[in-house]
């Protein structure tokens, strides 16, 4: 049986099971065919003219292969029209082959013409062509012996031959169509390697057809792949060819072989396909890259790859303007993907359809019936695509391990639930976005808000239950309403980390339902803890003005509420961290009142509202334009004085004085203190207050300034009057240590002056004593102050020897008062001095009595006589204890031993007989004169005492007693030097000022007077200093030493330079200075 | 019990599309002749009426196969975007399967869009297809792409050279808003370079000198003169920003630029006057956001800008467009053309009421953010600006802060002298220069 079988690899296509789209109408094709068959049928009919006409002619070899040649194509063409007319499948064809006789004869007709060519033309340049022509013939009416052998032929005498490469490739295809593909393997192969590219890419496609069927898809791909991408075959190489499929009359190889790639293509990648990548790479034009992405989008369905399916559809439908096209290509493909599947498509897409169904819908006349039915498809599909998505997403919770477990079933779980939650909230959007009003909305946006919940996004969940409650999505029943609100105000009080925004939203949102729940019923308006809330929240939201106000009423009205501290701690909590401090106290004040069961609570507050009054205050002095850090002290005292809060004014003093005591700030720490004793009504307080300031004045070493406080506190008669007296006595002290006599005696004048006690007076007295025996002259102040303390033995003994210094009117007083004091007690050291005024008169008259006495044994013994008693009496007066009187008798005993001595040289000259025994007694008396001598120095040198007896005492002479108790040289009273106390030492005030022990700062100021000359200063600091007792008391003794001796203060001087150190070298300067003032003196 | 259990299965089944019935739609009978719609399309386009005329092209495109309504629907595309339509319209070309003809530049345009369809989509193949049929050498728009490209890998000479080389090219006034897009280009890599004179240079002497006015070009231009420390021209450029002549959506980093002066110069009270200034224009929204109330109610918030809301700002100037062209030229139209433009702009219209609801949520969502976000920046800031204020960094500084160059002696090196100063918060010279009232206030 002949069979048929034109262009076999036509046939081949049907192994690409997949639809096609006509290219060309069948109308169009036909005519195309039968305009063909017409030229072919006027071709062929010339042809055999020109044969006729030319039977000589050289190229007549030639016309016979052109009209072997049309026949063939002739025989082409009816095949088709045959086809085309009976619209027949292939096995159709093969099977009826009545009607296809013409086919047939025409075939054979030019088999005929072939053989003839090759039998009558043997040297015919073209025998190549004509043996291949003629194998295909044969081949064409299944006549295949002939063909095979034709064929054999041809390749073994033609080979290398263009032709050769086609018989060869024919060769492969026949037995292909056999089925015996290794055999048609082993014939393609060598075509594989041909230089010919039609031949070569023609041999690649039907091997990679074979590749397929073995599912060798590797390798079929690559065969493709290769006639795709070769360059060098290009449209025009294609024979001319008819497909049945495309109806065209031109095949095209690089399509064909795009199109036969889908399969193995498709079965190489099943997953991680990206079939739009590789086929834009390798397609060789847009139309066939559209073509063959439509069908791959097919054959991914037939294979239930639906989401690569999509994919493709998508890009074809973004490449096709038709959008009328593209609804229902995805209106069949949709429907072809199970739901459960057809949730997994990106929700892009489905936005994307949406999109262009908006546009179709909207730019075409659409048939209501299609209006209709295309809503109902596309809501349902995007409902559909929503709730399921949620369902599974649901299931997947359900069945998650409680505890977090890290498993990866449970992980694995995890990310899938995940992944439908988030594709159900996509595909819910796209619902509401698009099917706003349906009657499904209000459905879908609570299922949007129970998938946003089950996805811990409280706040979108809180906010779409809350939109639908409000009816945005369509009107819902009250029921529904009740347990929208209910379910937003669950979610929102659902804590989260949550960026800026949402927490700000949420916590607004929940404000909103809190308000509409608690107005929805009165019952819910005497729930605390919901009212709590809402003022919370107002509060946390920054409404503070509001929410304050609320939480007072709050408070007010759920006073025994757990909520109610809660709510005044946020009030506190409030004006703390805003640092109103005003408003703070007003709040504790306002709690306060409202009278919380709580006790330790209501302490707490009391204890905010203290330490809140300090803040204020701080916050007061802080915002003076002012402000410096560094004397707050003086910032404090401007608050405090302009402050008109009496509290306040007084915490403000108080910080004043600490502050400034820190500061150094002497200035601002004694208005401050006047400022506190001004403002302090109570008497004794008030004099406690100036007291301290007093203290505070000598303790910086300010002694006027104390003293003027003291005096004043003396002179206000609203003090009592002990304090009185106390407050004149400091005053007086002060002078007494400047040794400002002046002051002193003024301050005597006082009426106090009788109350001070009695170790005040002595100071003074052994001051003034101390300048009567000092070579000082006396100031009226100073001698005026000797009756005021009291004429006692010591200091009318001081006068009696300084007599030549006093006024007149104090040396009679003194006088007055010796006469007294010895008429009464002769043992006074005063009246011992009277006794030697006495006995030097004595004196005088032994030595006379010695000038004229006899030089015999009996006036020797009347004048021995004589001299013992004068000498007895000197010895008893000076038992005085008074080493200036003991110096003068010892210096009046030498002179009495001398003058005895002398008269006993001059007796024994005169009497030989006693001469040795008279010149030894002479002999000795001399040395107990000379001893007398030695003991008025030893007494000097012991007692350290500078006396005007001293010099006589060295010299060996016997002076007057005139001379005895007057020096020579008399210093005048150093002028007192006062200072600028608030300004001269004010940093070495500061330091003593700030200091707790006093010690170094104080010497460190004492020792800067003393430098300075301001000696009164530098005494009363070093005194004050040496009272305090300690280590400092030797150094403190150097400044009082040198001090005083600056003074003139001999004694005293030397009294305490012994009991100094030698700080700074003072002690040795000083002593050395008093020597030679000694000198000067003496 | 089973009657219901059918009846309910038929109401079910009777909603559901038939398996492969096909919906057609028609085209209405107003539509249907090509001729007819390019007659219109030619009249939209000499009445300006452009929005109408883009989305007439396009239903060209859709509704008619042959070649040449293709051809002039794609042609009247390009003119618009030669014309500076505003909106992206590439898609269209996605579609594009026309061999074009006509003049060079429309050939070389189409190509040149067709390219840059198909690199948007992946598909570099065919964008190089594309590109090789271009005039690489001379085509201004491929040249604009070439130094885009660069600008995009930071080769900022490269893409320098470029942009100059098109702006010597001749081009005609048509060109207008392509050299508008080369010029802002230029300006934003000199920008970017922070050569700022340069880049000013090109603000102030072109970009804001056209009508109608680019607010982005205003907003980059006070970038210029805030980082040039002409404090005061910056300031008058922001003022004149928010004017009523700028239409939304409006760009809130004009606070942001206006805040950072303040900060550099230690402006408390300006500070003050523009949170006063953003509380009076937002509050309400920012209530509502903070109150909890639906973000719906307060329509102005599509109003902030954000680029993120770039297709919803697109669909609502789209509309916007639309129904101010149908409702002010449409009666202009021919009789004969008014029933398809008509046609047309309403159901432009009801497509894209509908399209823009895909974008609502989002929109208001990242506005409400924005608005949030930017009011709590401008609460730190005033005390950022009190607190540079009394920095006590700068205590111990010797270094005074840097002075701002006054603009006054600017205008007297140009040899104008003369000033009028003005009432208000701002105030313009002769040359239609706008300065802020400004001095620096940090304390020294």
């Amino acid at each position: 049986m002949c069979k048929i079988n034109i262009f076999l690899f036509l046939l081949l296509y049907t192994f690409c099971s997949i639809a096609s789209e006509d290219s060309l109408n069948s109308e169009e094709f036909r005519k195309n065919l039968s305009e063909m068959y017409n030229r072919a049928n006027k071709t062929i009919k010339l042809v055999r003219q020109q044969i006729t006409e030319n039977q000589h002619a050289p190229f007549l070899a030639d016309l016979y292969l052109q009209l072997g040649e049309l026949l063939a194509q002739k025989a082409n063409i009816v095949y088709y029209i045959k086809m085309e007319s009976n619209e027949q499948s292939s096995e159709t064809i093969t099977t009826s082959l009545n009607n296809f006789k013409e086919v047939v004869s025409n075939q054979k007709e030019a088999i005929a013409i072939f053989n003839r060519l090759l039998d009558e033309f043997p040297h015919f340049d073209k025998k190549g062509k004509v043996l291949y022509l003629l194998a295909t013939s044969y081949k064409s009416i299944d006549e295949i012996p002939a063909f095979i052998s034709t064929t054999k032929k041809l390749l073994d005498e033609y080979a290398k031959t263009k032709e050769a490469a086609r018989a060869q490739l024919l060769l492969g295809q026949y037995f292909f169509e056999k089925k015996m593909y290794n055999e048609a393997e082993k014939n393609l192969e060598p075509v594989l390697k041909s230089e010919f590219v039609h031949e070569k890419n023609l041999a690649r496609y039907h091997t990679g057809i074979i590749h397929t069927i073995f599912e060798r898809n590797k390798q079929a791909l690559e065969c493709f792949e290769k006639i795709i991408t070769d360059v060098e075959l290009k449209d025009s190489q294609s024979s001319f060819e008819i497909s049945l499929k495309s109806k065209s009359v031109k095949s095209n190889l690089k399509r064909e072989a795009l199109i036969d790639s889908i399969k193995p293509f498709t079965s190489l990648y099943q997953k991680d396909a990206d079939p739009v990548g590789y086929y834009s790479k390798i397609a060789p034009t847009e139309i066939l890259f559209q073509e063959t992405i439509e069908k791959l989008a097919y054959r991914y369905i037939y294979l239930k790859q639906f989401q690569f399916a999509i994919k493709l559809l998508r890009t074809l439908s973004e490449r096709t303007v038709n959008v009328q096209q593209v609804i229902n290509i995805y209106q069949e493909v949709l429907l072809m993907i199970p739901v459960k599947e057809r949730i997994d498509l990106p929700v892009e897409e489905i936005q994307f359809l949406l999109e262009r169904y908006n546009s179709w819908i909207n730019y075409y006349k659409v048939p209501p019936q299609f209006t209709k039915q295309s809503y109902v498809f596309f809501e349902k599909q995007v409902r559909d695509l929503g709730t399921r998505a949620h369902d599974f997403s649901k299931q997947m919770f359900h069945s998650l391990k409680p505890s977090p477990s890290k498993t990866d079933k449970n992980k694995n779980l995890q990310e899938k639930m995940q992944y439908y939650a988030q594709k159900s909230i996509h595909y819910y959007h796209l619902y509401l976005a698009y099917f706003k009003g349906s009657g499904n909305a209000v459905k879908i946006a609570m299922n949007l808000a129970d998938v946003y919940f089950q996805q811990e996004d409280y706040i979108n969940s809180g906010d779409f239950y809350l939109r639908t409650y409000a009816d945005e999505f369509g009107k819902t029943t009250k029921q529904q309403k009740i347990e929208l609100i209910k379910n937003s105000l669950y979610c929102l009080q659902k804590e989260k980390d949550y960026s800026f925004y949402e927490l700000l939203r949420g916590k607004g949102l929940l404000i909103e339902v809190l308000t509409i729940y608690i107005n929805s019923d009165t019952k819910l308006k005497s729930d605390p803890k919901l009212n709590f809330i809402l003022a919370k929240s107002r509060y946390e939201q920054g409404f503070y003005d509001i929410a304050i106000e609320e939480l007072y009423t709050f408070i007010k009205k759920f006073k025994d509420s757990k909520y109610a501290m809660d709510a005044a701690n946020l009030i506190l909590d409030y004006f703390n961290t805003k640092n109103d401090f005003p408003q703070l106290v007003q709040a504790c004040e306002r709690l306060l009142t409202l009278k919380l069961n709580n006790r330790p609570f209501n302490q707490k507050v009391a204890g905010i509202k203290k330490q809140a009054q300090m803040n204020q205050l701080q916050s007061q002095v802080e915002a003076f334009d002012d402000y410096d850090s560094f004397s707050q002290g003086k910032t404090y005292l401007k608050a405090a004085l302009s402050s008109g809060d009496v509290k306040l004014m007084s915490l403000a003093l108080q910080n004043a004085l600490a502050q400034s005591k820190k500061e150094k700030d002497i200035d601002t720490f004694f208005k401050t203190a006047s400022v506190l004793a001004n403002s302090e009504k109570t008497p004794s307080k008030r004099f406690n207050i100036l007291g301290s300031m007093a203290q505070e004045n000598v303790r910086i070493t300010r002694y006027y300034a104390a003293m003027e406080i003291y005096q004043t506190l003396a002179s206000n008669q609203q003090n009592q009057e002990a304090n009185r007296s106390s407050a004149y006595t400091d005053s007086l002290n002060i002078a007494t240590a400047l040794r400002d006599w002046e002051k002193i005696h003024t301050l005597s004048e006082s009426p106090f002056w009788q109350k001070v006690p009695a170790a005040t007076k002595d100071r003074l007295r052994n001051q003034l004593i101390d300048i009567l025996e000092s070579p000082i002259s006396l100031s009226d102040d100073m001698q005026n102050m000797l009756t005021r303390v009291g004429l006692t033995d010591e200091i009318v003994l001081a006068m009696y020897k300084a007599s030549n210094r006093l006024n007149n009117s104090y040396i009679s007083l003194m006088q007055k008062e010796v006469g007294r004091k010895c008429s009464r007690q002769k043992g006074l050291p005063v009246c011992h001095w009277k006794k030697v005024e006495q006995l030097d008169k004595e004196v005088e008259v032994f030595e006379e009595q010695l000038q004229k006495s006899k030089l015999d044994l009996k006036a020797v013994e009347l004048n021995a006589t004589h001299f013992q008693k004068i000498l007895k009496e000197f010895t008893q007066a000076s038992n005085s204890s008074d080493p200036h009187l003991e110096i003068l008798v010892s210096l009046r005993s030498a002179y009495l031993y001398n003058l005895l001595s002398k008269f006993l040289t001059r007796v024994a000259v005169a009497n030989p007989p006693l001469k040795d025994v008279l010149a030894s007694k002479a002999l000795d008396s001399s040395k107990t004169a000379a001893q007398y001598l030695s003991r008025c120095k030893k007494i000097i040198e012991v007692q350290s005492i500078l006396t005007p007896a001293n010099k006589y005492c060295f010299k060996g002479q016997n002076p007057s007693l005139e001379n005895a108790l007057n020096y020579n040289n008399v210093n005048e009273y150093p002028e007192f030097e006062k200072i600028n106390e608030e300004n001269d030492y004010l940093n070495d005030q500061k330091n003593l000022f700030s200091s707790t022990n006093g010690d170094e700062a104080l010497l460190n100021i004492a020792t800067k007077y003393y430098t300075d000359g301001k000696i009164n200063y530098a005494l009363a600091a070093a005194e004050s200093g040496a009272s305090m007792g300690g280590k400092s008391v030797p150094l403190f003794n150097a400044i009082i030493g040198c001090s005083v001796a600056h003074l003139g203060h001999h004694n005293e001087a030397k009294y305490y330079l012994k009991n100094a150190s030698d700080y700074n070298g003072l002690k040795n300067k000083c002593l050395s200075k008093l020597k030679s003032m000694e000198k000067d003196i003496l | 019990m089973k009657k219901k259990i059918l009846l309910l299965t038929l109401i079910i089944y009777s909603t559901f599309p038939l398996a492969g019935v096909k919906w057609d739609g028609t085209l209405p009978q107003i539509a249907q002749d090509h001729k007819t719609w390019e007659i219109l399309l030619n009249e939209l386009l000499e009445k300006e009426m452009y929005y109408g005329a883009l989305v007439t092209a396009y239903r060209g495109l859709l509704y008619y196969d042959n070649l040449a309504t293709k051809q002039k629907a794609y042609q009247t595309i390009v003119t618009l975007i030669d014309l500076g339509y505003p909106e992206n319209v590439l898609n269209m070309f996605v579609t594009g399967d026309i061999e074009p003809a006509d003049n060079a530049d429309f050939i070389n345009s189409y190509n040149f869009y067709k390219a840059i369809a198909n690199e948007s989509k992946g598909m570099k193949k065919w964008a190089d297809d594309f590109f090789s049929n271009i005039d690489k050498d001379n085509f201004y728009k491929y040249l604009f792409y070439l130094a885009v490209q660069a600008y995009a890998i930071n080769d900022h000479p490269k893409s320098i050279t470029l942009l100059e080389k098109i702006l010597k090219l001749p081009l005609e006034k048509k060109h207008l808003p392509f050299i508008k897009k080369a010029a802002r280009t230029l300006a934003r890599i000199y920008f970017k370079q922070e050569n700022y004179l340069k880049s000013l240079d090109i603000y102030e002497t072109f970009l804001t000198k056209l009508n109608p006015i680019t607010p982005s070009d205003w907003l980059e231009m006070a970038w210029n003169l805030y980082y040039l420390k002409r404090y005061q021209e910056s300031l008058g450029i922001l003022y004149n920003l928010e004017s009523q002549v700028v239409t939304p959506p409006h760009n809130l980093e004009n606070y942001i630029i206006r805040a950072l002066v303040y900060l550099d110069l230690c402006a408390t009270d300006n500070v003050e006057k523009l949170i006063n200034k953003f509380q009076k224009t937002y509050d309400s929204a920012i209530q509502g956001i903070i109150n909890g109330k639906p973000l719906r109610n307060h329509k102005e918030l599509l109003l902030i800008y954000s680029n993120q809301n770039k297709n919803f700002y697109d669909t609502q100037n789209a509309i916007n467009n639309l129904m101010t062209e149908y409702n002010t030229k449409l009666k202009q139209l021919s009789k004969d053309n008014q029933p398809l433009a008509s046609f047309i702009y309403k159901s432009e219209y009801m497509m894209l009421t509908k399209k823009i609801n895909f974008y609502l949520e989002n929109v208001y969502n990242a506005s409400a953010t924005q608005l949030i976000m930017t009011a709590e920046s401008l609460k730190f800031l005033k005390f950022s600006v009190m607190r540079e204020k009394f920095n006590p960094d700068t205590v111990f500084n010797n270094i005074l802060s840097q002075d701002f160059k006054n603009s006054f002696e600017d205008i007297g090196n140009r040899g104008f002298t003369l000033i009028w100063e003005q009432q208000g918060d701002y105030w313009r010279d002769e040359r239609n220069k706008y300065f802020g009232d400004i001095s620096n206030q940090c304390v020294k």
